[in-house]
């Protein structure tokens, strides 16, 4: 497995702990106007661009942890 | 990575853009039933016996028509683009379910691939077979999730599966 500097890392952990932390306002005061993810997400399945963005972020991500560098199990 | 980076970043930001954009024009919606002038949060309450000398029918035209277009012609507009609407939405059912799923997978692949080649070609050439196994891959992954979500969508509308 390849070695990566440990700011790397650092920078995924922030952008996800950005995004939950972010979350968790937005239920947490419902009244500041904050929309919550799936309020983004309903606004950004409305129109079919957005649909697409979606599926293919739901596609990448499949792709990229269950089937990229996957070798079937009996070959040789 | 970066690829997925721009696509949950774009996805979001195209998100909040609407959100905001659509709150704003449910502002300017329920600043409009004010009067000129008045503040957004003082609304008039129709008056209970108005005048009937000073009723005057409502021309049926759209909301905030754009200046300079006559209301007729705006009218016309709205209701030719209403019937055209009504044209293409189809009945609830398993023709427009299953038209709404193939136009999102389809168009999600042809996105992605579209993503998947330009960063291949246009950022970084990866090494092996990339893009070779994006298009399989994915074909893939619909082919699978495709009848799983058409038996999930059976049993939860007809069967009152509750998941």
């Amino acid at each position: 497995m390849a070695r990566h500097p440990l700011i790397g890392y650092f920078v995924w952990a922030l952008l996800f702990g950005a995004l939950f932390a972010w979350e968790g306002l937005a239920l947490t005061y419902k009244f500041a106007d904050v929309p919550t993810l799936s309020a983004t997400f309903r606004v950004i399945m409305r129109y079919p661009f957005g649909r697409w963005a979606l599926f293919a972020l739901w596609l990448w991500l499949g792709w990229h942890f269950f089937v990229r560098g996957w070798h079937f199990l009996l070959r040789a | 990575m970066v690829a997925g980076y721009v696509l949950v970043m774009g996805t979001l930001g195209i998100g909040l853009r609407l959100a905001r954009r659509s709150a704003r024009a449910g502002a300017a919606g329920t600043a409009a039933v004010t009067n000129p002038g008045q503040p957004a949060d003082q609304t008039n309450p129709a008056p209970a016996s108005a005048p009937v000398a000073t009723q005057v029918p409502a021309a049926p035209t759209a909301p905030n028509p754009p200046a300079g277009v006559p209301p007729a012609r705006e009218a016309h507009r709205v209701t030719a683009r209403a019937r055209r609407r009504s044209m293409v939405r189809l009945e609830p059912g398993w023709r427009r379910f299953v038209i709404h799923y193939l136009g999102t997978a389809v168009g999600g692949y042809l996105l992605l691939m579209v993503v998947i080649i330009g960063y291949y070609f246009g950022i970084s050439p990866v090494a092996g077979n990339f893009v070779h196994s994006a298009f399989t891959g994915c074909a893939l992954l619909i082919g699978l999730a495709t009848p799983v979500f058409i038996a999930l969508s059976w049993l939860v509308e007809r069967k009152g599966w509750r998941i």
